[in-house]
């Protein structure tokens, strides 16, 4: 029943629509990452750096597409809330099966590969001799692979998403229900705050003085960190709320769809900054480029997470 | 200074309708070396000019311009092998109408990482050397069909290429207007500039020192 919902059926079949067109790339990536060889001067050669190039236009457009998909998908369980019994946000809806927190790790990191691919396709086409083409486009297999899997799940997540069934809904999920401190490492809240914002600075010295490896531990700890952080700490100040730790209902209208901001920005702050540290052996104004696109989407992030508490100590002379 | 090694074009490649241009060119052009590519319609001469100037890429076969591999460049690195090695006159000028002379000189210069300054010397230069100077300041609209072409090769002097592409320049001139355009070949010539010249002008044979290739259904007729 949950397919009479428009947005599911949009999504579908845009989901549907991009793995056609994958299926199409692969079609002709599979004969390039055989006999692909740029010195090669034979016609063999000049067709595969022609369909090379039909395929590259493809798969750069179909997966910037899936990068838009992302926050459409979260958007849309977001709206499925409504049909759920029990769920007043996206995290009811996801764990209305086991395949939902599954399925968004899974988008999360495909999302990443996608922008490694991205990444190494424009590092492949400014170069005079196409270095890179062979591994991305065994990148693109890994990726193909992966989305097909997701593509595949999506169908069995949202077709097992029951609509007569009551689901548990954030407040149980994340909420004092919780059996022992939901935050790893048995942190307190006053510590997981100062390792944020350590990491944080750890992020910023490293892309400072281009440090791929500590961009790389620093960045994916920040991910890591920041999530609890927003969840535990930062969240209760954007609700306006104590007892109220979800890290959905903040995609909703009435917290002005912070959420999208609060994620997007940590999970790119992130990416640049992990990918950062895998193309630094490249040494090029790409990496560079990567590393400021990092510390601007982390010092983003830190901002807008700041900001609610700031407002809310300055309005109130409290802190939650 | 060019060099093309079994250079074969084939369009709709793989249809009923394949049609091949070029068939097994090698050709060696040495640097300052003026050479005419003489055929009828459709014989292929403005097809190899266009792979010369990475404008098409072979089907088979390699297209070496100074040291690069033209044939094999991307379409970012084609476009800076364009701005910065060659110069293109056109039969029918290409030259945008509502623009002064001097404007359209500029043209090619927009994106080359040269300052202001370099520039606008650049541009003098061009003019001067296409004999148009004094008409930098008129519109291209208002110029006599000579007076385009010498605007064109201005144009195409602009960013000091080393090689000269003509498709057919002469076709839309009188016999004295090809005559003084071949003399300002020859000039550039002298100036170490190595020119290709894709042409069915007879003009052309009789200048000295050129070497006329003829090309015959997308052969080289030896």
């Amino acid at each position: 029943m949950i397919f009479l919902s428009n947005a599911v059926i949009v999504f579908l079949l845009v989901e549907a629509l991009l793995l056609s067109l994958l299926l199409l790339a692969l079609y002709h990536v599979i004969p390039i990452i055989r006999h692909w060889d740029f010195a090669d001067t034979s016609p063999r050669q000049y067709a595969l750096e022609k369909r090379s190039y039909l395929a590259q236009l493809i798969i750069f457009f179909t997966l910037a597409f899936k990068i838009a998909l992302l926050p459409y998908f979260a958007y849309m369980i977001d709206g499925l809330s409504l049909m759920v019994p029990g769920a007043m946000c996206a995290a009811g809806v996801l764990g209305a099966n086991d395949y939902g927190a599954f399925l968004l790790g899974l988008k999360v990191a495909i999302l990443f590969g996608v922008g490694l691919w991205i990444i190494l396709n424009r590092r492949d086409l400014q170069a005079s001799d196409y270095p890179y083409t062979r591994l991305k486009y065994l990148l693109f297999l890994a990726l193909f692979a992966l989305i097909a899997f997701e593509s595949a799940l999506d169908w069995l997540y949202l077709s097992s998403i029951a609509t007569t069934t009551p689901v548990s809904c954030c407040s149980s999920i994340y909420g004092a229900s919780t059996l022992g401190s939901p935050i790893p490492f048995g942190l307190s809240k006053e510590e997981l705050l100062i390792l944020f914002y350590l990491l944080y600075a750890l992020c910023l010295v490293a892309a400072l003085y281009s440090i791929g490896w500590i961009s790389l531990f620093a960045n994916a700890a920040l991910i890591y960190i920041g999530y609890y952080a927003v969840v535990y700490f930062f969240g209760l100040y954007i609700y306006e709320l104590p007892t109220h730790q979800c890290p959905f209902c903040m995609l909703q209208r009435e917290y002005g769809y912070v959420g999208y901001a609060i994620w997007g920005t940590l999970l790119l702050g992130g990416f640049f900054g992990i990918a950062s540290a895998l193309f630094a052996p490249l040494h090029g104004s790409t990496t560079r480029a990567l590393y400021r696109l990092s510390a601007l989407c982390n010092t983003l992030f830190v901002l807008i997470c700041s900001t609610y508490v700031l407002r809310y100590y300055f309005l109130n002379g409290v802190w939650l | 200074m060019i060099r093309l090694e079994h250079v074969c074009k084939t369009f709709h490649e793989g249809t009923p309708e394949a049609f091949e241009a070029l068939r097994d060119i090698s050709l060696h052009v040495a640097a300052s070396e003026m050479v005419i590519l003489k055929g009828i319609s459709g014989s292929g001469k403005s097809t190899l000019l266009s792979i010369i100037g990475a404008l098409s890429k072979p089907s088979s076969g390699s297209v070496i311009v100074g040291n690069q591999s033209v044939a094999k460049l991307s379409d970012l690195h084609a476009s800076h092998y364009r701005r910065d090695t060659l110069g293109f006159i056109f039969q029918s000028f290409n030259l945008f109408e509502e623009l002064s002379v001097e404007d359209n000189v500029a043209l090619p210069l927009i994106h080359a990482p040269i300052t202001h300054d370099e520039a606008a010397t650049r541009i003098n230069a061009a003019l001067e050397r296409a004999h148009i100077a004094h008409k930098r300041k008129v519109r291209a609209a208002l110029l006599s069909g000579g007076e385009k072409q010498r605007c064109a090769i201005a144009r195409a002097l602009a960013s000091d290429p080393k090689v000269l592409l003509c498709d057919e320049p002469t076709a839309n001139l009188d016999s004295q207007n090809a005559r003084a355009f071949c003399d300002n070949l020859l000039e550039l010539r002298a100036l170490g500039k190595t020119i290709i010249v894709a042409t069915h002008d007879p003009i052309f044979e009789t200048l000295e020192g050129v070497r006329v290739v003829p090309i015959v259904s997308g052969r080289i007729d030896s």
